[in-house]
């Protein structure tokens, strides 16, 4: 292996490290399944058992927990460095910043796509079992899109490790993750409702902040909608490509600047 | 030769000027004692070494490169002030990583850990997590992580605080089996009796500037003084009273 | 050791706060000021109560057109009454879109979203009922989601005796009711064919509508009233449709049920 390689795959190791090591995994799947079970077991006005509103709950927590995930892993790669001072044995090696960056980066998004990987096997088990239907395309699609969710929210909360305080940065990412899946389809309909300097803010927004509710196939997937074009995903894929790059450059240039 | 070259460098922050015109250069082969008081700017300066900053103005130099370029870092080894290494990995886990960061292969980081830890003295705790060591047990992990890719130059803040006695006479002993081997090392320390054993020269730091520097015998004169005279009476210090003269 | 301990302590504090719930009514049973086999979480809720079991209503409505949500779609699940709609129909989902039609984001987020109009139909509909099911639990006073319970279990789902139960419950809870009593007599005489029963929860209807004087209890008056004569008539009895007939003129001469109600006196006295 060349050396930027294998700079690159220990810094990566120890992000994926920290996060099994911490075991928020395992209190993640406990919390679901305490969730989830009793409704597995419910069978309204004694009628016959529904399996959509499961799905759509199993897919919410894997949402919330796969973003905490993401948010979390990678607003920790940073910090702790600072806070420990390890960050200068680290960098007294010969890493350049940028390196140091992208393997940690890389290694934030492989601990929080490995996690999205058992979070989707657990879920499509699961729907498999109530709906009778065992991993349709349109599922195979929301994991591919929910993959360029995390590439995006993990850069994100990268940059913002880098820029504020701990604290602030998971409120602000929590903030923008919920807010844009929420309303980010609706953003322009709002604009054009609002008085003039609300309208400037809202378009703003519309045009520069992270549109997360493009990878968000969960409406598809529970009311087994058919699957979306192959074009949409890619464009979707090189949206966030294109998303993370820039936060990642931006990164780069605040860790270039910074003293120790 | 030259490992390791300062010109003329300050360093500010704000108004406090920590390195003040500090011109200083080290042999190679060589063992330098950086002292000075608390604050007197010796981890600044090991840090422009490092490239972690640069300097406001003047030059620094470490085996003949320019620091900030990571490739000059390929044959230093530094061990920081007080590091809490990451508290979930366990030590041979610390050493693979910077060994992987140090561009080593999985074979020479394990061959190279296999010698590095007994003589750290960490075998015991070896499959420890790092969380559970105590301030002396970290300090060892930073030195065998300091070491571990063979670096021609060791620059080491404070290497002795924090050992105990019998891990000091083993790092004294191991900086000058380096110096056997022909490398250069080039520590900060308050351990003025460490210094005077090991150094071939000692430099002495005073708000940022150089006020003294050359080994411990030319510095005491004909008066056969011991370092620490020799340290109080060149910051100017009343060796009874401690008080500024 | 110490956020081991607090974690523990969280856990245990929850489930003392869920046991609290359950057993303090059950062992206080008249004693607290709360409706008997309510709980602490039912009390602590309130009036918001409603609002809730709306939401949940409304989420019923979402997965009735597919997961999407129609808030102009004025035939939907919280809108339908007892009459089969006409579901054919062109919606345009498009139509706030239409000055971002060259936003790049807006064309994404309509291809990766649903657009399309669709609603739910047959055997599906028990996707529906968890939601309902809730909205019902949720506040006893939301009519609109027993109507709408009613509606899925009977004919969409084919479960009449289901939707008896159902609304049976409902009565008991809103005992001043016409609109429940009413859609139990269309239930009783369309599904179960049982012209007493109906007759009986017409006439229930009837009375407690008089308690109201809106113009949605003059029409459930006049459908009520329509729905006794046809009644009446089935039974042969001609007196008691004359007297809906001059209840119903007395009320809307020119309404479509007394016009109705008119057509059957006249088809049973006519040749
Ligand atoms: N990042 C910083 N921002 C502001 N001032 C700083 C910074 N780093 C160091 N200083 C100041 O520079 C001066 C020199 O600090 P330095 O850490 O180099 O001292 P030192 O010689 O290593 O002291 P010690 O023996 O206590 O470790 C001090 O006055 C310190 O307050
Ligand atoms: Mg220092």
């Amino acid at each position: 292996m060349r050396p930027i390689a294998l700079q690159i795959s220990a810094l990566s190791k120890l992000a994926v490290l920290d996060l099994y090591r911490r075991k928020d995994l395992a209190v993640v799947f406990v919390l679901g399944g305490v969730i989830l079970a009793p409704l597995l077991f419910f069978t309204p006005f004694g009628v016959s058992t529904a399996s959509r509103y499961t799905n759509e709950l199993a897919l919410l927590l894997v949402w919330l927990f796969s973003a905490v995930i993401g948010l979390g892993v990678s607003a920790r790669l940073f910090p702790p460095e600072f806070e420990s001072r390890t960050i200068y044995p680290l960098l007294s090696k010969p890493v350049s910043r940028g390196t140091v960056l992208a393997g940690k980066y890389l290694g934030a998004l492989a601990a929080s796509l490995s996690a999205l990987a058992v979070f989707y096997a657990a879920y499509g088990l699961l729907a498999g079992v109530r709906q009778g239907v065992w991993f349709p395309l349109i599922f195979w699609q929301a994991l591919f899109l929910h993959a360029a969710f995390m590439v995006v929210v993990t850069a994100l909360s990268l940059l913002g490790s880098l820029t504020l305080t701990a604290s602030a940065n998971l409120t602000m990412c929590g903030l923008l993750t919920v807010g844009m899946l929420v309303f980010g389809q609706r953003l322009p309909e709002l604009a054009t409702a609002q008085p003039v300097p609300g309208k400037w803010v809202l378009y703003a927004i519309h045009w520069i902040a992270p549109h997360l509710e493009f990878f968000d196939l969960r409406q598809r997937l529970v009311h087994e909608w058919p699957p979306i074009g192959w074009g949409v995903c890619v464009a979707v894929w090189l949206y966030a490509l294109c998303y993370a790059a820039a936060c990642l450059a931006l990164a780069s240039v605040v860790l270039r600047r910074k003293k120790f | 030769m030259e490992a390791l070259i300062m010109e003329e460098v300050v360093k500010a922050f704000g108004v406090v000027r920590a390195v003040d015109g500090l011109s200083l250069s080290v042999q190679q082969g060589e063992i330098l004692g950086f002292l000075g008081a608390n604050g007197a700017g010796k981890t600044t300066s090991i840090k422009m070494l490092l490239g972690f900053f640069r300097p406001d103005r003047g030059r620094v130099e470490v085996l003949g490169k320019d620091p900030c370029d990571p490739a000059a870092r390929i044959k230093i080894g530094f061990m920081p002030e007080t590091a809490y290494y990451y508290p979930f990995l366990n030590v041979r886990e610390l050493l693979a990583l910077y060994g992987g960061l140090c561009g080593m292969g999985r074979e020479s980081i394990a061959r190279r850990t296999e010698t590095l830890i007994p003589r750290v003295g960490l075998s015991e705790a070896g499959k420890r997590p790092l969380r559970t060591y105590s301030k002396g047990m970290l300090q060892r992990a930073g030195i065998a992580q300091a070491l571990l890719h063979d670096p021609d130059l060791l620059i080491l803040d404070e290497p002795f605080t924090g050992l105990d006695p019998l891990a000091r006479i083993q790092l004294r002993d191991l900086i000058l089996d380096l110096r056997r081997q022909g490398k250069t090392v080039f520590f900060s320390s308050h351990e003025l009796s460490e210094a005077e054993l090991i150094c071939d020269r000692v430099a002495i730091l005073r708000q940022g500037r150089l006020v003294s520097c050359g080994s411990v015998r030319e510095l005491a004169g004909d008066g056969g003084q011991n370092l620490e005279r020799i340290f109080l009476k060149v910051l100017g210090v009343d060796a009874q009273g401690g008080r500024l003269a | 050791m110490s956020r081991d301990c607090s974690r523990w302590m969280f856990l245990s504090f929850a489930a003392a706060v869920v046991l609290l719930g359950r057993a303090i009514p059950a062992a206080f049973d008249d004693g607290m000021p709360q409706v008997r086999g309510e709980d602490v979480l039912a009390q602590v809720l309130g009036e918001t109560r409603l609002a809730v079991s709306q939401a949940l209503l409304a989420k019923a409505d979402e997965y009735f057109h597919g997961g999407v949500r129609h808030k102009d779609c004025d035939h939907g699940l919280t809108e339908c009454g007892y009459d089969e709609h006409d579901h054919d129909h062109e919606h345009d989902a498009n139509e706030h879109d239409a000055h971002h039609k060259f936003d790049p984001w807006c064309i994404i987020n309509r291809r990766v979203h649903v657009q399309e109009h669709r609603h739910m139909k047959g055997a599906e509909a028990k996707e529906l009922l968890p939601w309902l099911w809730a909205a019902n639990r949720m506040s006893a006073d939301n009519l609109q989601s027993i109507q709408a319970s009613v509606y899925v279990l009977n004919s969409m789902l084919g479960n009449p005796a289901a939707a008896r139960d159902m609304l049976q419950q409902g009565i008991a809870k809103n005992p001043c009711s016409a609109d429940l009593e009413f859609v139990l007599g269309e239930l009783y005489l369309r599904s179960f064919k049982d012209g007493a029963k109906a007759e009986t929860a017409f006439r229930a209807a009837l009375e407690k509508n008089i308690l109201q004087n809106d113009e949605d209890a003059r029409l459930l008056r006049l459908r009520t009233l329509f729905y006794l004569g046809y009644l009446s008539k089935l039974k042969g009895d001609i007196a008691g449709l004359r007297q809906h007939l001059l209840e119903a003129e007395e009320l809307s001469p020119q309404h479509i049920c007394t016009r109705d109600l008119r057509n059957l006196l006249q088809q049973s006295e006519g040749p």
